[in-house]
């Protein structure tokens, strides 16, 4: 059933099913500002299962028109090639 | 043939690919045994762990029977699999069989004289799902994942699904692999 106003922890965890590297988070008035909050996520391995490294860091606050030199930006991104993420 | 793979259509050469963690015992022993004649060692301790060998004259007969069912099992289970315990049996094989089509060719015609159907063939399968099943657990092992998005574009609070759309659009016009949230995040 698709979903106009998904719950953010649902949303989270999608992104976390598929280990996806940024969380890019949109909201109303910030929208407005021309900013969206962007979360990088990272994985490691914890005796030996891969796991997601806990942060409190509340994400980076990107303009949304450079959100994707911001992307292209980081190391993540440039080392991209081969669906490793640790 | 001394090797039957299953059924007895082979006429001439007959390759079988093992892999170390697939090969069954008899062909290491075979191996150690060619290792240890001079003149055959060239041959055996070929290609660190990948061994492609041709067993037209196959030292002892495997066992293959008891391999069987031990296989389905191990290609069931998931994540956790040792490696070094799946027996996957060959992982490609084939050869030359002369006989097979022209047989089924000379059937369907009404011919029973199955020498007029004579089609000579060669060929070699690879076992695709078997070749998996040896490199997942490796790639797990890394770190590695199935999927290659890198961004999800989720909402705080109030929908904003045309935002949304937009922004992954935007994002996947500079060639930016994201997904969102369409179907329900929780199915």
């Amino acid at each position: 059933m698709a979903k106009n106003k998904p719950k953010l922890p649902a949303q989270f965890a999608a992104g976390e099913r598929d280990e996806v590297p940024f969380a890019v988070m949109i909201g109303g008035d910030e929208l407005r500002a021309g900013f969206v909050t962007v979360k990088e996520q990272k994985w490691e391995f914890v005796d030996g299962k891969k796991t997601k490294v806990q942060s409190t860091d509340q994400g980076e606050k990107v303009k949304r028109d450079e959100l994707i030199q911001w992307i292209k930006g980081t190391r993540t991104y440039q080392e991209w090639n081969t669906g490793k993420l640790i | 043939m001394s090797l039957a793979r299953g059924l007895d259509y082979y006429t001439g050469i007959i390759y079988e690919a093992t892999v170390e963690a697939s090969a069954p015992p008899w062909l290491k022993a075979a191996q150690a045994t060619a290792a240890a004649q001079a003149t055959a060692a060239a041959q055996a301790s070929n290609l660190e762990s990948n061994t492609l060998t041709s067993t037209s004259p196959p030292a002892q007969l495997p066992p293959k029977k008891d391999k069987q069912p031990k296989k389905k099992a191990d290609a069931d289970e998931d994540d956790d699999i040792d490696d070094s315990q799946v027996g996957v049996g060959s992982i490609a094989a084939g050869g030359r069989y002369d006989g097979l089509v022209g047989s089924f060719s000379s059937a369907a015609a009404g011919d029973k004289e199955k020498s007029k159907g004579h089609l000579p063939c060669v060929g070699v399968s690879i076992g695709m799902d078997r070749i998996f099943s040896l490199l997942w657990p490796k790639w797990v092992e890394k770190g590695m994942r199935s999927k290659e998005t890198m961004v999800y574009v989720m909402s705080a609070g109030d929908g904003l699904l045309t935002e949304r759309v937009a922004l992954v659009g935007d994002l996947r016009e500079a060639g930016i692999k994201v997904r969102m949230d369409i179907w329900s995040a929780s199915s």
